[in-house]
């Protein structure tokens, strides 16, 4: 009996050093090789092999950044900057998944709403839709309805399109047990069409989040007073290198928040789902 | 006892055909008729292509256009959709839902009968109990083997008290060893439950293991080639079955039949 306690935990002590390994591996490489990256050009911009005016060398960024950080108005610029461009990320974002969602499911449920939206959408999903800025401004006035409004577009087309696709192609025996089962109309698409279509509606959301964030960034460098693509643009203009990169690590941090709440979403809502 | 009340379902001269993306008629099924009485296990047997699964999703109320008469005198009686389905179908491969937990899972699968959720979730510990998973009600089917998962599906069917269990090779994706354990299981639960069942194999052994009467479907068009009694009873033991002689005489009588059907390829694949 002890013998059997012993080999279980010599087992569990063993399984637990491997996990450890991986993991110690699995941190230092994904840390090392972006720190790797870093060094080389830190290193080129020391030796003046890049031009240091365009790249000037990380830890020459680092201490601006951190200058630029202690004065009070520029901190102020930055999260105003960065408010403007989470408001509009958000609000675009919230709307135009719900319409996406809600639209690519009425298509999904009803063959009818599906022959009738189906190829409206699918002509106008592959137009660029910075294209379209122009005419939300038109529309829209210059403010931040027309900024909304091109990201809510470009989060509609990827969220509705997932979903449609998720509710047609899902597995084909679910329906079957359910007409098998004369499950009724509306307890179908709540307990079978929708969860099933799920993982794609999810998977759209995510895309969608990259989307957003290319939307506004760019329409701000276009078009805006305010945001973190015009923080970045401006700096560009009046050649702050390293407030331009400030404003690219700002990005950065938005996008990597957006990929976290991406995979929040993920988990939260399709746990079914087994990933790796 | 009057011989219609004993009558559970009567098919005559039911015929299928589709319609290939060719423009081509290929005839699935060509005037088959059975009568099914109530408690009766039917195994209909054929080779693939010959129509038995057009026959069951006609049954299972999945494809309505055929010609042809099915008939279900007990439906007459009584209310079909108060307590019980008419048919209940298990399918082929896995059709859990992944996002319901087991009870969820056979549940949903009562939800057009008129019973209320007490009734219904008593219902659904029943019959996991009988197929032997109630201790996995909260599981999801991710954390199950295939098969306890196909085992959810029996229960999910069951709890319907289906007038006709339909039920559509259930048991080809699992292994030899799960196989020949949940043809026993069905043997007792079948003689608890008296389920009146339309069972599609194309395996020989499960079919005489477990029917009361083999239909033999010929080759595309799928006619009924014969109809042979099975003699061993209801309650019958799914193990000792086979070493039998009755068993291997049938087994070797109505392979000889079926190979006629299938051909000499399939005649050499089960030497």
């Amino acid at each position: 009996m002890r013998d059997a306690t012993q080999v279980e935990s010599s087992v569990i002590l063993e399984y637990d050093a491997r996990v450890r390994r991986r993991r110690l591996s699995q941190i230092t490489l994904g840390l090392g090789f972006p720190l790797l990256l870093l060094l080389m050009w830190e290193f080129a911009a020391r030796f003046a092999l890049i031009d240091y005016r365009f790249f000037p060398a990380p830890s020459t960024v680092v201490t601006t950044m951190a200058h630029l950080l202690s004065t009070a108005s520029e901190r102020n610029q930055l999260l105003v900057d960065t408010w403007a461009t989470f408001r509009r990320l958000a609000l675009g974002y919230v709307i135009g998944s719900t319409l996406g969602i809600g639209i690519g499911m009425a298509m999904g449920l009803s063959a009818r709403v599906r022959y009738a939206l189906g190829p409206l959408i699918n002509i106008t999903y592959p137009t660029p839709k910075l294209a379209l800025f122009p005419l939300l401004i038109v529309l829209l006035g210059l403010d931040d309805a027309s900024k909304v409004a091109l990201v809510l577009l470009g989060v509609f087309y990827t969220t509705c399109i997932s979903t449609l696709n998720g509710i047609v192609y899902s597995h084909p025996l679910h329906r079957d047990v359910a007409k098998a089962y004369q499950i009724p109309e509306v307890a179908f698409w709540f307990r079978v069409a929708i969860p099933a279509a799920l993982p794609s509606v999810v998977n759209g959301l995510k895309l969608g989040l990259g989307q957003a964030l290319i939307l506004v960034v760019a329409v701000e460098m276009v078009g805006a007073e305010q945001g973190i693509g015009f923080f970045i643009w401006h700096s560009w203009e009046i050649f702050d290198v390293s407030r331009m990169f400030l404003g690219i690590l700002v990005a950065l941090m938005l996008g990597g928040g957006a990929m976290m709440f991406g995979q929040f979403l993920e988990r939260k809502l399709t746990p079914w789902v087994r990933y790796e | 006892m009057q011989p219609d009340a004993m009558r559970a379902l009567s098919i005559q001269g039911l015929q299928k055909s589709f319609v290939t993306q060719r423009r081509q008629v290929v005839r699935a099924i060509s005037d088959f008729s059975l009568e099914v009485n109530v408690s009766e296990v039917i195994a209909v047997l054929g080779p693939s292509g010959c129509g038995k699964s057009s026959l069951l999703r006609i049954l299972a109320g999945l494809d309505s256009v055929y010609s042809g008469t099915i008939d279900w005198p007990l439906r007459k009686s009584s209310d079909a959709k108060a307590s019980g389905l008419q048919s209940a179908t298990v399918f082929q491969s896995d059709s859990t839902f992944p996002w319901m937990n087991v009870r969820q899972n056979v549940i949903f699968g009562m939800t057009s009968l008129k019973i209320d959720r007490d009734a219904a979730a008593q219902r659904a510990d029943y019959y996991l109990k009988l197929v032997g998973l109630e201790k996995f009600h909260l599981s999801y089917p991710h954390e199950l083997s295939g098969g306890m998962r196909q085992r959810v599906c029996i229960a999910r069917a069951l709890a319907t008290e289906p007038k006709l269990l339909l039920m559509d090779e259930p048991l080809a994706a699992l292994d030899a060893q799960t196989r020949v354990v949940i043809q026993q299981e069905l043997l007792r639960i079948w003689l608890q439950t008296k389920s009146t069942v339309i069972y599609i194999t194309h395996d020989l052994g499960e079919a005489l293991t477990l029917a009361d009467r083999v239909v033999l479907m010929t080759a595309r068009p799928g006619r009924i080639k014969t109809i042979r009694n099975i003699p061993f009873g209801r309650n019958r033991d799914a193990y000792e079955l086979r070493g039998t002689p009755e068993f291997g005489e049938l087994e070797v009588d109505l392979w000889r039949l079926l190979a006629e059907e299938v051909g000499q390829s399939l005649v050499m694949e089960s030497r």
